[in-house]
């Protein structure tokens, strides 16, 4: 029981820092543009394969640095020319425009590297044990991945609350034409951070895409899943989003561990004419990955400023 | 109910021998009724080949969407026998044409795409991807051919290998060039049934009819061959959802399992096999339907050598002839060759258009009954009975390195993008593939059983 317990918090450790690091760039992004960016997904497919396509041309220390500088760079751009023209006509359209470019984005990638899953492998430097308990392994990557997902909260952290730049940013937010008159250059502003949420789609494409699958589905597959976590931590709030990834995580881990079905949880043991019966003796592993869904909305209907968000949506 | 009808299934494996041998017997004057048949019919055939000179087939799969990559590789895979088959002349005056349709893998859509394709002329559908759209399918065709007589439609299956589709759905304007899970499945298990050392299995399936028909193939088979194995686990997860391999893999450590047996495919196998790889699960081998699939073992990677094992109508370079194919597929689309089916399928259908000597679906169906097909890797057959292709099957492990020279799977291709390569581990002959089937279906009238005979001696 001891080791199963442990095993549930290390690997809920490892699978929620995971989902943290995929939704950092969306909650940047929200929190401090409002925007929901849809093509978030997008973007951290473009970081896993172009970090995939500099591993194979150079190594992964160097894609690590390079390919978040791409996807940021092309983020910047659909700021700049695209997206900030539709800023004045509200949510909606910019919701719908960035739908549109999550397409595009798919498109070319399967243009650019066909529609089939690459070969996106971890670096060998990284590829082993770290330490075993109870049969299984803790390779050295995942150690890694959690360290980047926990530099990149601190790092945000202090970005935004102890930094200059950050101050007038989230000044933007507030007090958009303010701001301009004190003569900052809002678009800029804008631009660059819509461009560092990107980027960190991009660190996540580069070091999740290979723990996950690189191919063309996969902003498709993790989209729903960082939108999620969003959510349920609370639109805009990092330490919302890393308690909700975390959340995800040991439940997730918990259900599919544990050997009971829901009417085992609550100790019962309905007879087959038991009203849904099907659903009460499924057993919670089957659940547990679509309990994120349930728990979203959970959160939206009691409490719909999620676990740590400062607004209603 | 499909539990109830494999369980009978099974019960009269024993009666089969028997039952082989009465349709043997009848072979002969089956084949002479059915000669004499197309005597009469043949006088009519140059009126409809003047008429149409290309024969369009209706691909009906997803081109777009998640799953549009599987459909958009299956497309190439005809084009390029199709292609290869124009070329070649073999087909006279008549040539083949692929139509695409993109049905979005969704049932409803598909049999608007087939109404469409019906009302262009079309009379050939051509389909693979998920069991639902294929019975939505069957059903559309047996509605369409009794209501337009005249404007018959023949739906070639090349990949949906739901058991049901050659049983209790079975019918004669449906045909299924890909071995049904069953049959894959008793592939499996006579492998694992040998070996010794596998004491207890672990299933993991997607949830829905597919994984659950994988699951109950698995228990019944395993339980009929080898009574002492134990099932330690027996999981479904839902389609595309589990990121997270891992709680999965610890229980298959904690369960003790030497063997997983999975009907897993796309995401959902890439995961299973990297999260075994990650956390270093050893001794345990997953057998698998799906892990060869184009973009599978490139995701699977490193994690799944010496670990997955795939079965399949074809692997590797079996035989140098359909090596050659490959190759040339290879060269041609930058992609590795996957379906067996796919040239099975394309090359007896041409042969079917050059018996019947007519593109008339009612004659080729008649043709493609019971017939026998010469491949590189050996005879395959087309059961008469319900309509289901009965081929050898090939287990193979994923390998990493260079092929060994001189073994049987010298100059294999190794998978695209990576040095890993399927290498051989067991041929199973295409009579262990010959299940007994409840499918009843009903022939057009003055038909007979073409040719109900199975002569491969278990080579």
């Amino acid at each position: 029981m001891l080791h199963t317990i442990f095993f549930v918090l290390m690997n809920g450790l490892v699978y929620g820092l995971l989902l943290f690091l995929l939704s950092s760039g969306l909650t940047l992004i929200f929190s401090m543009m409002g925007v929901l960016n849809f093509a978030q997904a997008s973007f951290y497919m473009l970081g896993a394969y172009f970090g995939y396509q500099i591993m194979a041309w150079t190594n992964f220390w160097i894609a690590l640095i390079c390919a978040p500088v791409l996807v940021g760079l092309l983020g910047t751009l659909v700021e700049r020319y695209v997206l900030s023209k539709v800023h004045a006509r509200g949510h909606v359209a910019e919701l719908l425009l960035t739908f549109g470019v999550s397409y595009l984005v798919i498109e070319m990638v399967k243009l650019a590297w066909g529609v089939n899953a690459v070969s996106y492998n971890q670096p060998p430097a990284l590829n082993f044990p770290l330490f075993t308990v109870d049969g299984v392994s803790y390779p050295a990557y995942n150690i890694f991945m959690m360290v980047v997902s926990v530099l990149i909260f601190v790092l945000l952290f202090l970005l935004l609350k102890k930094t200059r730049i950050g101050i007038i940013i989230q000044a933007a937010l507030s007090n958009r034409d303010m701001v301009g008159m004190l003569g900052h250059n809002i678009p800029r502003i804008f631009a660059l951070v819509f461009g560092i949420g990107c980027a960190l789609a991009g660190v996540a494409g580069v070091v999740g895409g290979n723990i996950l699958v690189t191919e063309p589905g996969m902003a498709l597959s993790i989209g729903p899943i960082i939108f999620v976590v969003v959510v349920v931590g609370g639109m805009g709030s990092f330490g919302g989003a890393l308690a909700a990834s975390l959340l995800i995580g040991f439940l997730q881990n918990y259900m599919t561990t544990l050997n009971v079905s829901l009417a085992g949880l609550v100790g019962i043991t309905p007879g087959t004419q038991f009203p849904l019966y099907e659903l009460l003796n499924q057993p919670l592993s089957q659940l547990a990955a679509i309990m994120p869904y349930f728990l979203m909305i959970l959160i939206l209907t009691i409490r719909p400023k999620g676990l740590m968000g400062r607004v209603e949506i | 109910m499909k539990f109830a009808s494999l369980e009978s299934t099974m019960g009269a494996v024993g009666r089969f021998g028997a039952r082989l041998g009465r349709l043997a017997g009848g072979r002969n004057t089956a084949l002479g009724v059915l000669g004499g048949a197309l005597l009469g019919l043949s006088a009519l055939a140059p009126a409809h080949a003047a008429a149409t000179k290309t024969i369009r087939i209706a691909f009906i799969d997803p081109l777009s969407g998640p799953f549009g990559s599987v459909g958009i590789i299956d497309a190439k895979g005809f084009e390029f026998m199709i292609d290869k088959i124009n070329k070649s002349g073999e087909l006279g005056d008549y040539k083949l044409k692929l139509v695409l349709f993109d049905n979005k893998v969704n049932p409803a859509i598909s049999q608007v795409d087939a109404e469409k394709a019906a009302d262009e002329g079309i009379r050939y559908i051509l389909q693979g991807n998920g069991s639902n759209v294929a019975f939505a399918l069957a059903n559309w065709v047996k509605k369409h051919n009794k209501l337009h007589p005249d404007a018959k439609m023949l739906y070639l299956n090349y990949a949906a290998i739901d058991p049901g589709l050659s049983n209790s759905d079975c019918g004669f304007y449906h045909f299924n060039f890909d071995a049904n899970v069953n049959m894959k499945m008793a592939g499996l298990v006579s492998y694992i049934a040998k070996q010794k050392d596998i004491k207890k299995v672990f299933l993991i399936n997607m949830d829905y009819s597919f994984g659950h028909s994988v699951a109950n193939a698995a228990k019944i088979m395993l339980k009929a061959e080898r009574p002492d194995i134990q099932i330690v686990g027996d999981m479904f997860t839902p389609i595309g959802q589990t990121k997270d391999y891992t709680p999965f893999i610890y229980k298959i450590k904690q369960s003790g399992a030497q063997a997983v047996v999975t009907g897993n495919w796309g995401a959902d196998m890439s995961l299973l096999a990297k999260a075994a790889g990650q956390a270093g699960l050893q001794g345990v081998q997953f057998y698998t339907f799906y892990a060869g699939i184009p973009g599978t073992p490139q995701a699977i990677g490193d994690a799944g050598a010496g670990r997955v094992m795939q079965i399949t109508p074809w692997v590797g370079s079996v035989k140098s002839a359909e090596s050659e194919d490959a190759t040339a597929f290879q060269k041609a689309y930058d992609d590795n060759w996957y379906y067996g089916s796919q040239l099975y399928l394309t090359g007896m259908l041409a042969k079917a258009i050059k018996e019947a000597g007519s593109a008339d679906p009612t004659q080729v169906a008649l043709h493609l009954e019971g017939m026998h097909y010469q491949t590189p890797v050996g005879d395959v057959y087309m059961r008469a009975d319900n309509n289901a292709i009965v081929m050898p099957m090939y287990l193979s492990m994923l390998e990493k390195g260079t092929p060994p020279a001189g073994t049987p799977p010298a100059g294999t291709p190794t998978q695209k993008g990576t040095d890993l390569y399927w290498k051989m581990v067991k041929r199973i002959p295409a009579i262990k593939m010959m299940l007994p089937t409840s499918c009843q279906m009903v022939r057009p009238a003055g038909a007979v059983l073409a040719n109900a005979y199975f002569n491969n001696t278990g080579k």
